[in-house]
């Protein structure tokens, strides 16, 4: 860098070299800084990334496993049915004996529901699904859906439709225990169940496998709250979850099909 | 200068937002799947990829935002993924689904007593979208981890300016 100064510029000479140093200085710190970003967005991309992949690996690990035996009168559509097969119109019930929700569903169109049943109107298959254990720390909804299995397997369809009032008729609050094994045992036997192997059923969950099938099969039909009730394959209209709704697209239904 | 109290406020305000969004979905992830695909525009597995991967990413967002770190790369994520939610409520809308955002909750069906919120949802996540929109504009402000790591790089003038 030459420091020729003329007579006319005196002072300009030194001053041109600092400016280019500050110019240049400045260019090192802009260049340091993109380094710096690409550093930056590098580490925060791979830790989203990391991450992400670590939450769907802790998703897939707590999924619960649906392996083994399936109830024997189960349904290929995963409920267990009650009623005649006959019946006009199949009415499917997909509900979680934790809840609320379904609970008063019950009790404003569970006679209905029963009383149709036995008119020879419509199937009921119902599923139990379990996606509220969150709401106790027993895993009460997946306990209680797995038990039920085990009266369907053991005390048959006039058993479970008892169960399923019975089970809502007591049903636990929200956030506390659900109810222990020994009750739904009980209850099972109340509903009609008379097996020696009932208990054992319940107390191993021998069909806790069955109630993931269930779960599973509920979240892949794009359904995610319960109660829903689809007659015929097709949802119900919410403002019909009622004795006189219900009751009325049934006879719509059945008349359709004769 | 009022706009870098702004950028501040608009920061903070956005990150909470993912924060609390992402922090109510995080402890039941199968739920979050399961109102991911009651939208019904995925196949199943695809589903569970974005319903299990979500909320982690809207807490990471949010915490990005609320360390001021990449702040503009930030705003421009969060106005992608409420342009992308937006639209997934108004599919779900058309369609006739009746379902709940899941945007602060678990999401899912509507039980038998619910209406439908969709035109709330989508105002108060246009009004999201426009606090992400102003801190893409005005990213810098008071208290960023960027303002720290990249401070301005002065230019010095050239000959003859003041």
């Amino acid at each position: 860098m030459s420091k020729k100064s003329s007579a006319a510029g005196k002072g300009r000479g030194p001053q041109r070299a600092r400016e280019e140093a500050a110019r240049r200085l400045a260019a090192k710190r802009r260049a340091e800084q993109r380094q710096r970003a690409i550093w930056v967005a590098a580490i925060v991309l791979v830790v989203v990334i990391a991450g992400g992949l670590i939450s769907y690996i802790v998703y897939h690990q707590h999924q619960p496993k649906a392996t083994g035996p399936n109830p024997t009168i189960a349904t290929a559509s995963l409920g267990i049915p009650i009623g005649k097969a006959s019946a006009p119109v199949t009415m499917d019930l997909w509900g979680d004996f934790q809840c609320p929700a379904c609970d008063q569903f019950e009790k404003s169109t569970g006679a209905t529901i029963n009383k149709l049943v036995a008119q020879g109107k419509i199937r009921e298959v119902f599923h139990p699904v379990a996606i509220l254990d969150r709401e106790s720390d027993t895993q009460y909804s997946t306990r209680s859906s797995a038990a039920s299995a085990c009266v369907a397997e053991y005390g048959g369809a006039t058993a479970y439709e008892k169960f399923i009032t019975l089970l809502y008729d007591n049903q636990p609050a929200e956030g506390a225990h659900g109810l222990p094994n020994s009750q739904l045992i009980s209850y099972g036997t109340q509903a009609g169940v008379n097996n020696a192997k009932f208990a054992d059923c319940v107390n191993n969950q021998t069909y806790a496998g069955w109630t993931a099938k269930v779960t599973t099969a509920f979240t892949k039909n794009g359904l995610s709250s319960t109660p829903t009730v689809l007659l015929n394959g097709s949802q119900l209209d919410r403002n019909s979850y009622t004795p006189q709704g219900l009751t009325a697209q049934v006879e719509k239904l059945s008349a359709a099909s004769k | 200068m009022t706009q870098p109290w702004l950028s501040l406020l608009v920061r903070l305000g956005l990150a909470a937002v993912w924060l609390i969004a992402g922090g109510s979905k995080v402890t039941d992830l199968a739920t979050n799947v399961r109102s991911v695909n009651a939208y019904r525009l995925f196949p199943y597995g695809v589903s569970q990829v974005i319903g299990s991967a979500q909320p982690f990413l809207e807490i990471a967002l949010g915490v990005l935002l609320l360390i001021g770190l990449g702040v503009r790369a930030s705003a421009v994520t969060s106005a992608v993924l409420l342009v992308i939610f937006i639209a997934g409520i108004i599919s779900a809308g058309v369609r006739g689904l009746r379902i709940d955002c899941g945007c602060f909750s678990s999401g899912g069906n509507l039980a038998a007593n619910q209406n439908t919120a969709y035109v709330q949802e989508v105002l108060r996540d246009l009004g999201f979208l426009v606090m992400s929109l102003f801190l893409v504009q005005w990213p810098r402000g008071k208290a960023t981890l960027d303002g720290l790591l990249f401070p301005p790089v002065d230019e010095p003038l050239a000959a003859g300016e003041r």
